[in-house]
């Protein structure tokens, strides 16, 4: 799936676990990845998957160190890191620098400013909603 | 409900092959009042929990039935019902507990055809995890709606990251009374102590035990006691019935005393943590000391280790006082027989 042109889609990172069995330290290092591409305002897609259910289309797997046959998981994937979950901070950051260094990873356009437009059920009126 | 393929296998083998070849799209079903009538009925599912797409229905294989009595313990096949358990003259004999709390599971009808399987392996009751708008950790969502949302029902002990408790009375009098459990993959047999077996939310958030999705538990194992072991198990529940309902609360005592001294033994808590709570804080207490003298600061330990959530301090209550009431009925209800019946006998 390498050389593939997905034009303006974001990229997907894929953290991948064996079917029916998350660790909840794996767990939090996908959360991290995932905090860390939405401060950054990256156009990625952070996803959480077992093996059995990797996506079409994984622009980046990340695989824990055991078991040892995930890390072959999604033969796609442009790049990928195989790392403990205490370790894989440091990987991730250093894949991130790279993939912006190279252009593959863009930071995703500011989004327009988005109006209340209720509080609650109430709608609320004009003022309030240009003071939000 | 949507549809899937039963296959009846009529041997170990056969069942473990049909397991492996789907995996981890095939469950082994006893009963399958859990399972069938809850978890597939109700579409529970995930990016962790798949829908199942195979059933492999263990309760036509002879080898998984039964329950086989000799000097060293008793083994009993996975796919031994429930009613069996608890009317077996032998297992009442010597592992009273374990045939009481098979007898207490639910309703008659569901104790005719619900499994010691299915019943060890039955998935958690957390309200969150049994509807379907919710995609919460344990199917493989981002999010324990437990934490900020009702709680009455969930862990005060062991939570972590998902607060479920574990359903099963039987894990629990298992747990105290030392068993272990032979589980086959196509890749051999393995032992495993169900000190082991269990497992919580911190090794894996998506299922409660050790068995991989290929793997099927073959039967449980549970040593003699020693001659003057004692025994207690009691459950509470909402509605003040001893059946029907899951527990809220339950305590499975087995022990050693000397004088009025404990000696050995363990004391397990059920559907209070993820996994049978083994009370090790209350074993320490007790060593060694005069058992209703110590009795207060074992259960001091107990409460100190609980973290209640919003809703379910409660529960910590309610172990306190079925922590004294079981560990008391072992102390007068005096040792099981440990010893084999006369041929025949039951």
């Amino acid at each position: 799936m390498s050389g593939r042109n997905r034009g303006d889609e974001p990229l997907v990172i894929v953290c991948v676990y064996p079917d029916g069995r998350l660790a909840s330290d794996w767990f939090r290092a996908y959360q991290r990845v995932k905090r860390t591409v939405r401060r950054g305002s990256f156009r990625a897609r952070v996803e959480l998957r077992p093996v059995s259910e990797l996506p079409e289309w994984v622009d980046v797997l990340i695989a824990p160190l055991e078991p040892h046959g995930l890390a072959d998981a999604a033969p796609g994937a442009l790049d990928r890191i195989v790392a403990a979950p205490d370790a894989l901070r440091v990987a991730f950051d250093a894949l991130l620098e790279r993939l912006v260094s190279e252009g593959r990873l863009q930071h995703a356009p500011a989004p327009a400013r988005a109006l209340a437009t209720h509080r609650g059920f109430r709608a609320v009126g004009e003022r309030a909603r240009l003071a939000d | 409900m949507r549809a899937f393929r039963l296959e009846e296998p009529t041997t170990t083998a056969e069942a473990v092959n049909i397991l492996a070849a789907h995996s981890p799209f095939a469950r082994p079903v006893g009963g399958g009042t859990d399972l069938v009538a809850g978890v597939m009925r109700d579409q529970l599912i995930g990016a962790g929990m798949p829908y199942p797409t195979h059933l492999v229905d263990v309760t036509r294989v002879p080898d998984l039935r039964g329950i086989r009595v000799g000097p060293e313990g008793a083994v009993i096949g996975a796919a031994t019902t429930l009613v069996e358990i608890a009317e077996s003259a032998d297992l009442r004999r010597s592992w009273p507990i374990l045939a009481e709390s098979a007898g207490q599971v639910a309703s008659p009808e569901i104790r005719a055809i619900g499994t010691l399987g299915g019943n060890l392996h039955q998935r958690p009751r957390c309200w969150f995890f049994r509807s379907k708008d919710f995609d919460c950790m344990k199917k493989g969502g981002d999010i324990c709606f437990a934490v900020k949302g009702d709680n009455r029902y969930n862990a005060i002990l062991d939570g972590h990251l998902c607060f479920i408790v574990h359903p099963s009375d039987l894990a629990t009098t298992l747990v105290a009374l030392g068993a272990r459990a032979r589980v086959a993959s196509r890749r051999g047999e393995r032992m495993v102590t169900f000190d082991e077996y269990f497992v919580g939310p911190e090794e894996n958030l998506l299922g409660e035990t050790v068995l991989l999705p290929d793997e099927l538990l073959l039967d449980v194992t549970i040593p003699r006691p020693a001659p003057d072991t004692r025994q207690a198990w009691e459950k509470l529940n909402e509605k003040g019935l001893q059946t029907w309902d899951f527990a809220l609360a339950s305590v499975a005592v087995a022990m050693t005393v000397v004088d009025g001294a404990w000696r050995d033994g363990r004391i397990v808590l059920g559907s209070v943590a993820p996994v049978p709570y083994r009370a090790t804080v209350a074993e320490v207490a007790l060593a060694g000391r005069d058992v209703r003298s110590a009795l207060p600061a074992a259960i001091a330990a107990v409460r100190a280790a609980a973290r209640p959530m919003r809703d379910n301090a409660y529960k910590l209550e309610l172990v306190e006082v079925l922590l004294e009431r079981v560990v008391l009925a072992a102390l007068e209800r005096g040792p099981a027989s440990g010893r084999l019946a006369p041929e025949g006998s039951g």
